[in-house]
C-alpha cells in the first residue's frame, strides 16, 4: 500500500510536470511569433514573454534596429528648426528593464506628439496600469521628460527611454 | 458448544470490521500523502508551464531568479500543508491522529523556513545581477518601488521570529500564552506575504488560471483554519453548554472532574479521545488544558481525571461545580477506532492510566483478548485502580500491575520487582505480537515501552501512543 502510494505520488508528479512542460512549449511558440516584431498596434502586456527575459537589452540588438514605419522616412534634408519632423508614426528601440521590455512608436502630427503607441509594453508587478498615465504625461509634456510616477520608478524610466528613442528616430526636439 | 461457536462468529465479524476500517484508514492516509506530493508538483508545474525553464535556466545570470521563484512556490505550498496539519481537520485527525499530524507540522517547519528565506535571498541576488546592484540596494529598491513588497519583507521578518521562538518554546516550554501569540504572528506573516504573490509574482498575473488555483489554495486553507479551529469549537461549546457537575478527589493531588451538558452524544466522543478544556473561572480561563477523557462518554457526562502537575493543574483542584466549560475536541486517534487487530494490550503509567481506563470501557472493546498493564511508583499512584479492576473483570481482561520504582542502572519501564522476576512484555502479554498496543504515560517511559514492543516484534502500525507531558 505504501509503495503504491509512493508510486502514485511519483508518477502523478511526473505527469503534472510533463503537462506543465508541454504548456510551456505552446507558450514559447506564441511568444516567438508575436515577439519584438514591429506591429503598430498597442502591445502585448498580459501573456507576453518573460519580463526578465534575456532578450532585448537596452543596448539595442542590431537585428531589432527599428525603422520608421508607415508613411515617412526621416528626411535627410537639414530641417529648419521650428518646422520639426513630418507627420507620421516613428518607432523607437526596444528598452529592456527590470520588469520587462518597452518599445513604443510616437505619432507626430503638426509638430506635436499626438499619441504614443505601445508596441511592447511589459511591466510585471502589476505596473502595466502605469502606461495610460505615462502616456498622458508624455502628451502633456510634449517630451520624454516626465515626472516620476510613484511606485513605478523603473517603469517610468524605461518608458522615458523608449519614448526618447522614438523621438530621436523622428528627429523631434520639442 | 453452540455458545462457543456464537462467540467465534462474533469475533470473526469483529475482525473483518476492524480490518476493513483499518484498510480504509491506510487508503485515506495514502491519498492525503499523495495529494501533498502532487500539490508540490503542481506548484513546480505552474513555474514550468509559465516558461520558467526557458526563461531562467538558459542563462546563468537568470538561474538565481529561477531558483528563487521555485523555492517560493514550493515553500508556500508546504507552508499551507503545515497550516492544514494544525487546523484540526477532522479527516486528518481521524486518519493520522492529532499528535502525528502535529509532529509532521513541526517537521515541516524548518524546511519551509529555509525555502522562504532562500526565495527572498535568491531573488535579491537574481534581481541584483540584472540591475547591477548588490542585494542590499536591491532590497531597498524593492521595498521602495514595488507595491506590497514591504509587506512581504515584514512577513518574512515575522516568520523568522515565529520559527526562532518556536524552537525556543520546544526546548524551554514557554508559557502557553506566549506560544499562542507566536502562532498568531505566523498567521499574520502568511497574510502579509500574500499580496506580493499576486501583484508582483508574474506567474499569477491577472487572467491566468494559475492565479485562480493559487488563490483557491489560500482561501481554502484560511477557510479551513477559521472553521475548524475557531468557529466549530465555539459553536460546539455554545451548543453543548458544558458545566462542571462534580469534583471527586481520587488520590492526594488527583481528582476527577465530571461535566455534563446538552446533546453530548452528538460529540461522538469515545474513550481515549482528548479535548482542550477551558474552565470559566478566574485564573483558568486563559489557560486551556488538554486532557483525555478518563471514562467512556455515556452521552450525559464527560469525565477527566487530572493530577497536580503544572501551575494550571494545581488550580484545577479548586474547581467548583457549576463552572462553565468550553472546549475543543474530541481529538486524537487513541481510541478503539485505531485498532488494526481484534486483540489489544493496554499499558498505562500513573495519570496515563486514565485514557487507558476510558479506552477499556469503550463498548466496542469486547469479544477480544485484552491485557491491561498498569504501572505506578507506589500503590497510591495506580490511579483509578478500582474502576479499572472492575472493568477488567467485566470484560474478562487480563490485568497486570507493576508497582514500585525502576531497578537501578537498568533502562526499563518496568518496576524493579517485575524486572528482577524476569517479566518482559512477552511474558506479561504473550500474544502481544498479534495485538494492538496502546501506550500512555510520560514521554521517556513511553519511549521505553515502545522500544520493548518493537523488540517483541510488534509491527509499527500496531503501536498507538498518547504522550502525557506537561
Amino acid at each position: 500500500m505504501r509503495a503504491r502510494a509512493a508510486f502514485l505520488a511519483g508518477a502523478g508528479s511526473a505527469a503534472i510536470l510533463a503537462i506543465g512542460w508541454n504548456a510551456s512549449l505552446g507558450l514559447t511558440d506564441t511568444t516567438t511569433s508575436s515577439g519584438p516584431v514591429a506591429a503598430s498596434t498597442s502591445g502585448t502586456s498580459g501573456t507576453a514573454p518573460s519580463p526578465k527575459s534575456t532578450s532585448a537589452p537596452s543596448s539595442a540588438p542590431s537585428d531589432a534596429q527599428p525603422s520608421a514605419s508607415a508613411s515617412t522616412a526621416p528626411a535627410p534634408a537639414p530641417a529648419p528648426a521650428p518646422a520639426g519632423p513630418a507627420d507620421g508614426t516613428y518607432q523607437g528601440q526596444a528598452v529592456g528593464y527590470q520588469y520587462g521590455t518597452i518599445q513604443v512608436a510616437v505619432v507626430i502630427s503638426g509638430g506635436q506628439i499626438t499619441d504614443v503607441q505601445n508596441i511592447i509594453a511589459q511591466a510585471t508587478h502589476g505596473r502595466d496600469q502605469a502606461f495610460p498615465m505615462l502616456l498622458s504625461e508624455v502628451l502633456q509634456a510634449q517630451s520624454a521628460r516626465i515626472s516620476n510616477l510613484s511606485g513605478a520608478t523603473y517603469t517610468t524610466q524605461a518608458y522615458e527611454q523608449a519614448v526618447q528613442s522614438a523621438l530621436d528616430t523622428a528627429g523631434f526636439t520639442g | 458448544m453452540t455458545e462457543n461457536r456464537a462467540v467465534e462468529t462474533a469475533s470473526t465479524d469483529e475482525m473483518s470490521r476492524i480490518r476493513r476500517r483499518y484498510a480504509w484508514r491506510v487508503r485515506r492516509a495514502d491519498t492525503l500523502s499523495v495529494i501533498v506530493y502532487l500539490s508540490a508538483a503542481i506548484a513546480l508545474a505552474l513555474f514550468v508551464a509559465d516558461g520558467g525553464i526557458q526563461k531562467y535556466f538558459t542563462a546563468w545570470s537568470q538561474v538565481p531568479t529561477g531558483l528563487g521563484i521555485v523555492a517560493g512556490l514550493v515553500g508556500s505550498d508546504l507552508m499551507l500543508v503545515m497550516l492544514l496539519l494544525s487546523a484540526r481537520l477532522p479527516i486528518i485527525d481521524r486518519t493520522f491522529g492529532h499528535d502525528k499530524a502535529l509532529a509532521v507540522h513541526r517537521k515541516l517547519g524548518k524546511p519551509v523556513f529555509y525555502l522562504i528565506i532562500a526565495h527572498m535571498l535568491l531573488l535579491l541576488v537574481g534581481y541584483g545581477i540584472l540591475d547591477g546592484v548588490n542585494i542590499v540596494a536591491e532590497a531597498v529598491s524593492l521595498w521602495n518601488t514595488v507595491p506590497d513588497m514591504w509587506m512581504a519583507f515584514v512577513g518574512t521578518a515575522a516568520l523568522v521570529a515565529v520559527i526562532v521562538t518556536s524552537l525556543v518554546i520546544v526546548r524551554r516550554k514557554l508559557a502557553y500564552q506566549f506560544w499562542l501569540a507566536v502562532h498568531f504572528l505566523a498567521y499574520a506573516a502568511v497574510l502579509a506575504a500574500l499580496p506580493h504573490q499576486f501583484s508582483t509574482g508574474m506567474m499569477f498575473a491577472d487572467g491566468t488560471w494559475a492565479r485562480w488555483y493559487w488563490a483557491a489554495l489560500y482561501v481554502g486553507t484560511l477557510a479551513a483554519i477559521t472553521i475548524f479551529r475557531f468557529i466549530l469549537p465555539v459553536a460546539k461549546s455554545l451548543r453543548h453548554q458544558l458545566r462542571v457537575v462534580d469534583v471527586v478527589v481520587e488520590a492526594p493531588g488527583v481528582m476527577s472532574v465530571v461535566m455534563s451538558g446538552r446533546d453530548l452524544h452528538a460529540l461522538r466522543a469515545r474513550g481515549g479521545h482528548f479535548f482542550t478544556w477551558r474552565f470559566w473561572t478566574p485564573g483558568l480561563i486563559l489557560d486551556p488544558h488538554p486532557f483525555s477523557l478518563s471514562a467512556a462518554p455515556d452521552g450525559r457526562t464527560l469525565r477527566i481525571t487530572v493530577r497536580d502537575l503544572g501551575k494550571g493543574s494545581a488550580r484545577l483542584l479548586t474547581l467548583k461545580p457549576g463552572t462553565r466549560v468550553s472546549f475543543e475536541g474530541p481529538y486524537g486517534l487513541f481510541t478503539e477506532t485505531a485498532r488494526t487487530t481484534s486483540k489489544a494490550v493496554l499499558i498505562g503509567a500513573g495519570i496515563g492510566i486514565t485514557p487507558i481506563r476510558a479506552l477499556l470501557e469503550d463498548p466496542r472493546m469486547s469479544n477480544t483478548d485484552i491485557t491491561v498493564i498498569l504501572r505506578g511508583g507506589s500503590e497510591d499512584e495506580v490511579y483509578l485502580w478500582q474502576e479499572t479492576y472492575d472493568l477488567c473483570v467485566a470484560k474478562d481482561a487480563w490485568l497486570r500491575v507493576l508497582v514500585g520504582h525502576r531497578p537501578r542502572g537498568v533502562d526499563t519501564w518496568m518496576s524493579a520487582e517485575a524486572y528482577n522476576e524476569g517479566e518482559r512484555l512477552s511474558t506479561l502479554a504473550p500474544y502481544i505480537k498479534d495485538a494492538d498496543v496502546f501506550i500512555c504515560g510520560p514521554n521517556s517511559w513511553t519511549d521505553l515501552v515502545v522500544r520493548d514492543a518493537q523488540h517483541a516484534g510488534v509491527p509499527e502500525h500496531h503501536i498507538h501512543v498518547e504522550r502525557f507531558d506537561f
